[in-house]
């Protein structure tokens, strides 16, 4: 079938491509480490400079890999609350989850000053599943899904107030630190926290995989889906927890990451032409990888002392992508 | 106005022209002609002596070229003239002033002018005891945010003065509106630990207390010179590596920042010294690696409730156990809050310096104790 | 096969429950039966609750009061999942499936029938291109949704009905945006369904034409419960017997419209103006017709009133009262005639 065969060639290019930027993110940093160096050391050859062992296989392997899966886990998460609310504006952030967690690191931060390494995911995480907890609770009650994206906002909103009225309050320096965590950073994950973050991300995105059926109902609407044999509040639930996992996992473990679960789903939609999520949410997946590896790449500006923080560049590619799609909306078949 | 103005400026152009005028430090106003104060190592602000008035120009931190303020000092006693130049006046020495940054209230403390501080912002940031007491006792009141201060408390208090601290683009908000004088404090911008310290001498002018705040500041820089000296004479100058990563950048400060200048003072070498200006420098963790793995000893700071130890760092970012410091165990922290760092940079940087010359040379300093920074446990 | 009643409802009360256990009752006490092998149309003005009729029956939204019964068990009995297998439905509500091609949109048909990731076996891939052609829309089957056109897009909605393979279908308004040779064909497909395996058909609809002709029963639903009066019962029987009955009349008797049990059509109120028309069968009728609409009564001629004379599609004689008579080539003609001549 014609159509088969586009999707094959999708699946080929987003996957060297992410071979590429693989390679790209343990080849290229701050420091020059010539290809031939970098190969030796993954091969365990290496006889040189012990730090360049060190970044490569501490610095670079752990940064790369966990920027593979909050790529992969934002870009799903955006998918699926972009299915659950038939809104292409929607994405992680919208639903407060991520101001959960921004809120819950802000306590420790500036209210407690207790920040440790696993006091700081600890209160990512807790801040994101109260967050998620409440719009579950609310979904329950509230039919219309529209009526919960605004619940979701307003929650949001509400934490950001608290956040801002505790950097109010907070000196130069805590507020500072916590700033530098809002611009998302793919570098805090050492190689051995990383089993963690891996665990959580790859937890929600096979649950994710296993919602590709009733995502596909979703599409038809609430009253067919629930005449196809879906159970709407269940799987409601089931889109929020992965969701949730995902984006908590990520917040959690590098800060808010803005863009990348609104921009990827709509990328994916423009290189597969279909909404059915058997082929959309793997390649959502794969696209969120490469965005991801992508954006870690450029915070390193060649032949500069100085890094950007991840968080400018995500609407670099984000952005446009989202403008595009709404001036080109009446050509493009998912929104009409 | 203009006219008198104008005469005003002919007179002092005729007497510059008939006096041999040079410039000394520490001349009292008893003068006929105008004289430069030395200022030598803050670079915000200058002094000039009139004979009724002192003109104290500071400079636009953001654009050295310009002039951010200038503030023309009276004397109570003696009668406004009738031309004035233009500038902020003030009324000197001032009686009641409002402090929005606790290390310059300190500062006043020092030249024996307590009682002139009636206000205070963000008293949980203040450090001195007798300010303190002050505070507890209601002499002192507290103003609440520097951000947002108490207007009315201000006004009730019937502040001549306001010394506060500027940020780029921003302006003092209501307190503006109240027609007391705002000195702009840009201390903080100094380069070098000892051109916040004589920020000092112009308070003093504020106060009255001139005289003595320059010799405070002399003491100061003397003992800063004199520890400089000393550790300029040990021949070895430690490898140093400073503060920490956050999020994705480790903040390195230049080598022409005041942290860079003091730590080369104590006679260390610092790494990253060669990054020109003041500004810092956000790094990938991999760079300083690279370039700092064999630093000789490694200090940070740090204002979280719990202690750091070598176990809490590993834990923090497991490849910071690859430094060698981390190694051999030569890192000191410093606690910023419970410790008087902040205060003392401005007020003390004679004694930081010591800790860090001590920190780099022990043998220059037996049986020293350590004020800021501690070894790591 | 004999037939057996497939769905029943008893004492059923319709509507929806608002916040603070406030009720909207549409209709209370609502009977009837649906029996396979039929297709039962359900009549009804806008507002009426044709549609919420509709999804209390098929589960969608629970009966205020009463029970349903599929298959003479209680509907609430079944789980989700056999439900899906029992009942299938067309609604018109608005989707969010632009984005998918006709033949993805059909498969979702098997959704009941597949397993955990819905991947589709062959005897998916054959009812999916069975029901397909059975619309005929397989040539279009790789277009996306939103490049259909509406009445493509009813017929793809239908398709995915058809591929659920449910014993029970229930359809809202199917034809609604179909032309007049799609509805007809739609008609007939349904019709095919209930003959030829039996399927209980259920669609509400306004289109009185297709409804008379192709229905094998009707239900009449009033409009609801209003200000503390309750709501109509139900009517339900064959079409011609609720013409006969009169039933149908006093159903569609409002200000300026009637229903006429000679045509089957609904007309506006005929005037007072009596025309006589007499001749050739079929002329005549479309000249009744005509008159009709000019505001005439068409009747057989008499005495004191205008007559018109049908000798063929060409050729018609006029006579008035006071004895012209006038010839008229076409109907046009004739009409002219009469609205010169009107007093």
């Amino acid at each position: 079938m014609k159509v088969r065969s586009k999707y094959i060639t999708v699946y080929i290019c987003l996957g060297v491509a992410l071979l590429l930027l693989f390679c790209g993110g343990l080849l290229y940093g701050a420091v020059r480490i010539p290809i031939g160096s970098v190969l030796e050391i993954i091969a365990g050859t290496f006889e040189g400079r012990q730090t360049w062992v060190q970044i490569v296989m501490q610095s670079r392997l752990p940064q790369t890999i966990t920027a593979l899966f909050a790529g992969a886990s934002l870009a799903v998460s955006g998918l699926l609350l972009q299915t659950l609310f038939k809104n292409p504006l929607a994405g992680p952030s919208i639903l407060g989850i991520s101001d959960g967690a921004y809120l819950g690191v802000a306590l420790v931060m500036i209210y407690f000053s207790f920040n440790t390494y696993l006091s700081t995911i600890l209160a990512a995480f807790v801040g994101a599943s109260v967050v998620l907890l409440i719009i579950i609770g609310f979904s329950r009650k509230v039919r219309n899904s529209v009526m919960l994206l605004i619940i979701g906002i307003m929650v949001g909103y509400l934490a950001s107030s608290i956040i801002s009225i505790l950097n109010y309050h907070a000196s130069p320096d805590k507020v500072h630190q916590f700033v530098l965590w809002g611009m998302g950073d793919f570098t805090g994950v050492s190689m051995e926290k990383l089993p963690w973050f891996v665990v959580f991300a790859a937890g929600g995105l096979l649950g994710s995989i296993f919602l590709i059926k009733p995502l596909n109902a979703l599409l038809l609407g609430e009253s067919y889906a629930a005449n196809l044999g879906v159970r709407i509040k269940r799987v409601r639930i089931a889109i929020l927890l992965c969701t949730g996992i995902l984006t908590a996992a990520t917040t959690a473990f590098c800060g808010p990451i803005s863009f990348i679960g609104l921009a990827v789903p709509h990328i994916a939609r423009l290189l597969l032409g279909t909404s059915n999520h058997k082929q959309l949410l793997p390649i959502t997946l794969l696209a969120g990888a490469c965005v991801a590896l992508l954006c870690n790449m450029l915070t390193v500006v060649p032949g500069s002392n100085s890094i950007l923080p991840l968080n400018a560049i995500t609407p670099i590619i984000g952005a446009p992508v989202i403008i595009y799609v709404i001036v080109n909306r009446r050509n493009i078949q998912y929104f009409n | 106005m203009t006219r008198q103005f104008f005469i005003g400026f002919v007179f002092i152009i005729l007497m510059a022209s008939l006096c041999s005028c040079e410039s000394r430090s520490g001349v009292t106003a008893e003068t006929e002609c105008f004289k430069a104060d030395s200022v030598y190592y803050a670079k915000g602000f200058e002094i000039s002596r009139f004979d009724d008035w002192i003109i104290v120009n500071v400079r636009n931190p953001w654009d050295t070229l310009k002039t951010l303020r200038r503030y023309v000092l009276i004397d109570k006693n003696k009668p406004l003239p009738d031309s004035l130049p233009e500038g902020i006046i003030i009324r000197t020495p001032v009686e009641k002033a409002v402090f929005y940054t606790s290390v310059h209230a300190s500062m006043v403390v020092q030249m024996g002018r307590i009682d002139a501080i009636k206000g205070v912002c963000e008293i949980q940031y203040v450090t001195d005891s007798l300010i303190l007491e002050r505070i507890a006792d209601g002499r002192i009141a507290d103003i609440g945010l520097a951000t947002a201060p108490n207007i009315e408390k201000i006004i009730e208090l019937d502040t001549e003065l306001i010394i506060a601290s500027p940020y780029e683009n921003s302006g003092y908000g209501a307190a503006e509106k109240l027609g007391i004088p705002i000195v702009e404090a840009a201390d903080y911008m100094e380069n070098h630990p000892l051109g916040r310290t004589e920020w000092g001498r112009f308070y003093g002018l504020l106060f009255g207390e001139g005289e003595r705040a320059d010799s405070i500041f002399f003491a100061t820089r003397d003992r800063y010179n004199h520890l400089k000296n000393l550790a300029a004479k040990s021949e070895k100058r430690p490898r140093v590596l400073l503060e920490r990563k956050y999020g994705a950048s480790w903040i390195i400060p230049a080598g022409g920042s005041y942290i860079g200048t003091i730590h080369s003072d104590a006679g260390a070498d610092y790494i990253f010294s060669d990054f020109e200006g003041s500004e810092s420098v956000h790094q990938t963790f991999e760079s300083v690696l690279d370039r700092a793995y064999d630093a000789d000893i490694w200090l940070f700071k740090y204002d979280t409730k719990h202690e750091y130890t070598y176990d809490i760092l590993k834990d923090e970012y497991q490849p910071y156990s690859n430094f060698r410091p981390f190694k051999e165990k030569n890192i000191y922290i410093c606690h910023t809050i419970r410790t008087t760092y902040y205060d003392d940079i401005t007020l003390h940087p004679d004694r930081l310096l010591e800790d860090l010359i001590f920190i780099y040379h022990p043998e220059l300093m037996p049986g020293y104790d350590l004020r800021y920074y501690a070894p790591m446990k | 096969m004999k037939q057996q009643i497939t769905i029943s409802a008893t004492g059923l009360a319709i509507g929806y429950s608002l916040r603070g256990r406030r009720r909207k009752v549409i209709h209370d006490s609502l009977d009837m039966e649906l029996r396979n092998g039929e297709v039962t149309c359900l009549l009804g003005l806008n507002g009426a609750g044709k549609s919420t009729l509709l999804k209390t029956l098929c589960g969608l939204l629970p009966p205020l009061a009463g029970s349903v019964k599929v298959f003479g068990a209680p509907l609430g009995s079944y789980s989700h999942n056999r439900l899906s297998t029992l009942i299938g439905v067309v609604l018109t509500e608005k989707t969010y499936a632009g984005g998918i091609t006709v033949y993805d949109l059909v498969s979702l048909g098997r959704y009941p029938h597949t397993g955990i990731f819905g991947q589709l076996k062959d005897s998916d891939h054959e009812a999916i291109s069975k029901s397909l052609e059975a619309v005929g829309i397989t040539h279009k089957a790789s277009s996306y949704i939103s490049e259909l056109s509406d009445g493509e897009r009813q017929k793809v909605f239908i398709a995915k009905v058809l591929a659920q393979e449910c014993p029970i279908i229930m359809l809202d308004e199917p034809t609604a945006f179909l032309d007049v040779t799609s509805r007809i064909e739609i008609m007939v497909l349904l019709r095919k369904l209930a003959r030829e395996q039996q399927k209980s058909i259920l669609l509400s609809t306004h289109d009185l034409d297709s409804t008379i002709q192709l229905g094998d029963k009707l239900w009449l639903q009033e409009r609801g419960a209003k200000d503390n009066r309750a709501s109509a019962p139900m009517v339900c029987g064959t079409p011609e017997d609720l013409i006969l009955n009169g039933v149908l009349e006093s159903f569609f008797s409002k200000k300026g419209v009637v229903f006429d049990s000679y045509s089957g059509k609904i007309s506006p109120v005929p005037s007072e103006n009596p025309v006589g028309v007499d001749g050739e069968a079929r002329s005549a009728f479309w000249v009744g017709n005509a008159l009709k609409r000019k505001g005439f009564a068409p009747t057989a001629p008499a005495e004191n009133i205008i007559s018109v004379q049908c000798i063929s599609s060409t050729e018609f004689i006029v006579s008035f009262p006071e004895g012209k008579t006038i010839k008229a080539k076409s109907i046009e003609e004739l009409l002219n005639l009469f609205t010169n001549s009107s007093s």
